[in-house]
């Protein structure tokens, strides 16, 4: 819409102003009418010739430098076969929304002409391509909040790095949780698929433990991954080495032999005096210190249809998480993750939202797992109304030392606030908990999933949530119900922060 | 009367002022319902035992089979030391210098939970067991350090030399430090150490010559051997102090390597073969 023609002083000059908005408001109108009236037209005129004989005579694309030759023929590709008009417009709508996507296109225009061609066939088309390439580098920097931990982190990228929308990342992270994480990452996406990815990357992290289990967590190594999209959800395939060494163990953490006492409420006594069954493990983070080289696959596929990730009204999410170490290094097992979420719109602002998560690790050849190979459980962003991975098998009421076997659910109901429907904060209350135990070698397999609904814990409790821009805040008043004796409780106000919350 | 309630938690000292507001009624109540909670406690399926006898963590097993002894002289030297003072503990092989707080093995786990390294474990011993060990006058315990350091110095240097700068026992030393690691780790850790022990060489040494370093341990073995003379320990103690240890340690793990290059002069030999004998035997 062009304003040459509004007059200048408007506020002096009442009259004319209200006259030319009146005029130009009827020249707009008049103005859409012609637009829509062409579209219908052109629009009728593609449906009543969409199935006639057209195809691509050739495929021009203009103004880019770095981008090679093949990546744009294996993304071309469909669409030359195309053979009537629909097809072809369509799937040079495909191909030109795939460019997009690549990430290395400011923008991507497309024209369809007649072929200029004298010598081609009749239906033949010429598709002329505009883009202009995006700078190839550039740095962001940013900070992360979660899992009672805070960060900042700075990446450097490299697009587009050999001409094919490969992307090269070096990213850097300083936090009190993960105290240093530096990641070297190489992506490519296979056939000009941005749905479909290959990276490779090497990494060292060091993480802080300190905290809840007294050590210090070094890792190294090297993944190659593979990312897709399906029709189930998104699936993500990893080969990769690590080298773990488990280190800085606290000079007041100690080393305890820990026993396991199978009880039987009634002859709880006569156990004790005639037939203890003691199984003893050498559970210790002072034991559990060293190298470990695991080499493992894994498969991930997430299933997401929530309408939001930090504070969802409607959909669920699944995950499931398989892994399988031991082709070469000292760390042999399978492990198997499930974890689930489902929400529930009750009305007038009403949410309800229900998750259930479990999870197995299951240790061969060697007789017990390694502690970073294990779950851990608790805290505000898991199971609320203890402390952060405060449930499960523990050293000496101090370390947390992480379990085999684990199952977590928690029921939450959000409710809107008086005067406040307008804002993105809640009410809430809440029921979760859940169970972490170990895999004991030498006992039958069942046994150590039975001993899971021997020590439930179990907190209610309520609250406030807050789906700020970046983060959700909780701030929750809890109450634990059932417990056990080494758990370390959280009572009375507990603070959140984070993306994930079960 | 409510106002000068107030006016009295104002003038208080802040001290005060907090354990008021502690003690409030429905501060007070609150913990009291608080501490109802968790409604059921369960017992947890993990026991904990106190650990009975106190351990020292070492490289291991030694050089020859059968051996209670360590490969490693640190070990040698801890082990020989506490069984000087009669000390009741086990040995368990772990292999694994991350485990202890100096990054660095042996180190001793008391049944109290304490971790004691080095200096410590020698302190240790003497405040307790004092009535086993040798005690020395003010001048032999100086020279007691003087041959201490002497053979941290010249023994350690043909020590560290034969295990880690010989191209011909990268072999037999990888296998023993490193051997337990999973297949690329223990090359990196080999490489590892090595550049430790070269580095700690070099403090010492500007030049690493094989053939002084040798030399230089045969002569301070000659040295020590005429120090020792024909007595059952060194200065003619009856019980045995910290240079006995240290001394055995050197001697028993050149021996054992077979580090053939050094000539352990007759009476060091007997000596080392006495001690072994009395302490790492088993009594029958």
């Amino acid at each position: 819409m062009d304003n040459d023609k509004f007059p200048l002083r408007a506020h002096k000059n009442v009259v004319e102003t209200e006259e030319f908005l009146s005029n130009d408001f009827e020249a707009r109108a008049k103005k859409y009418k012609e637009y829509e009236e062409a579209a219908i037209k052109l629009n009728n005129l593609v449906f009543d010739t969409k199935d006639l004989p057209f195809y691509i005579h050739s495929f021009q694309i203009h103004g880019t430098q770095k981008t090679r030759r093949s990546l744009f023929e294996s993304v071309i590709y469909p669409a030359l076969q195309a053979r009537t008009l629909g097809s072809v417009i369509d799937e040079v709508r495909i191909t030109a929304d795939k460019l997009n996507r690549l990430d290395i296109f400011k923008h991507v225009d497309v024209l369809l002409d007649n072929s200029n061609d004298p010598f081609a066939q009749p239906g033949a088309i010429d598709v002329i391509l505009s883009a202009e390439e995006k700078s190839r580098f550039w740095i962001k920097t940013g900070t992360e909040i979660g899992n009672d931990a805070g960060s900042a982190n700075i990446s450097l990228n490299v697009r587009n790095v050999f001409g094919g929308a490969e992307t090269l990342e070096t990213y850097m992270s300083a936090g009190t949780q993960t105290s240093y994480v530096f990641e070297f990452c190489l992506a490519k996406p296979i056939n000009g698929n941005p749905d479909s990815k290959v990276d490779i990357s090497a990494y060292r992290l060091t993480r802080n433990n300190q905290s809840f289990s007294s050590h210090d967590e070094i890792l190294q190594g090297i993944a190659l991954r593979w990312r897709v999209l399906s029709k189930l959800g998104f699936h993500e395939l990893t080969y990769g080495t690590s080298w773990r060494q488990i280190c800085n163990i606290a000079s007041d953490a100690t080393l305890r032999h820990i026993i396991i006492l199978f009880f039987k409420k009634t002859y709880a006594i006569c156990l004790i005096l005639f037939n203890q069954l003691f199984i003893f493990m050498n559970f210790s983070i002072r034991e559990s210190a060293g190298h470990s080289l695991k080499s493992s696959v894994t498969h991930t596929l997430v299933r997401d249809m929530r309408d939001d990730i930090m504070l969802p009204s409607r959909g669920y999410y699944v995950k499931l998480f398989q892994e399988f170490a031991g082709f070469n290094g000292d760390v042999y097992f399978a492990k198997n993750e499930f974890e689930s979420q489902i929400n529930f719109p009750l009305g007038k602002g009403f949410i309800l939202s229900a998750s259930l998560r479990n999870g197995l690790l299951f240790p061969f050849k060697t007789h017990q797992s390694k502690i970073s190979d294990r779950f851990f459980l608790g805290g505000a962003q898991s199971v609320r109304g203890f402390k952060l991975n405060g449930i499960g098998p523990r050293e000496n009421k101090k370390d947390s030392l992480g379990g085999d076997v684990y199952v977590a659910a928690g029921v939450s109901l959000f409710t809107p606030l008086p005067k406040l429907t307008k804002y993105p904060v809640k009410g809430h209350f809440f029921v979760n908990g859940g169970s972490l135990v170990q895999i004991n070698s030498s006992r039958r397999l069942a046994q150590s999933i039975h001993n899971l609904t021997k020590t439930p814990s179990v907190s209610a409790g309520v609250g406030v949530v807050y789906r700020s821009s970046i983060l959700r805040l909780e701030v929750n008043f809890c109450l634990p119900l059932i417990a056990t004796n080494t758990d370390k409780l959280k009572k009375g106000l507990q603070l959140g922060l984070g993306f994930n919350f079960w | 009367m409510q106002m000068k309630n107030y006016l009295s938690l104002i003038n208080m000292p802040d001290q005060t002022w907090r354990n008021a507001i502690n003690n409030h009624p429905i501060q007070q109540s609150i913990r009291q319902f608080l501490n109802k909670f968790p409604l059921k406690t369960h017992r947890s399926l993990y026991g904990i035992r106190e650990l009975d006898v106190p351990s020292l963590y070492i490289w291991g097993p030694g050089w020859k089979s059968g051996q209670e002894t360590s490969f490693d002289q640190e070990c040698v030297k801890w082990q020989t030391f506490l069984k000087f003072g009669k000390f009741e503990f086990e040995t368990k092989r772990s292999n694994e210098p991350l485990m202890s707080p100096s990054g660095k093995l042996p180190f001793l786990m008391l049944s109290t939970d304490d971790v004691l390294v080095d200096d410590a474990i020698e302190k240790h011993v003497y405040d307790s067991y004092s009535e086993n060990l040798g005690s020395l006058t003010n001048e032999q315990e100086a020279n007691s350090q003087a041959y201490i350091a002497f053979a941290d110095n010249k023994l350690r240097n043909a020590l560290l030399y034969y295990l880690w700068c010989e191209p011909a026992n990268e072999l037999m030393t990888h296998k023993k430090y490193v051997g337990h690691y999973a297949k690329p780790l223990d090359k990196v850790l080999f490489h590892k150490y090595k550049n430790l022990a070269v580095k700690e060489l070099l403090t010492r040494k500007p030049v690493l010559d094989k053939e002084e370093i040798y030399q230089e341990a045969d002569e301070a073995l000659q040295a020590i051997s005429t120090v020792l003379g024909d007595t059952d320990y060194f200065f003619g103690s009856r019980l045995p102090t910290i240079i006995d240890a240290v001394i055995f340690s050197y001697i028993h793990v050149i021996l054992n390597i077979p580090l053939r290059r050094v000539k352990v002069p007759p009476n060091l030999l007997k000596y080392s073969e006495r001690i072994y004998n009395d302490y790492f035997l088993p009594e029958f």
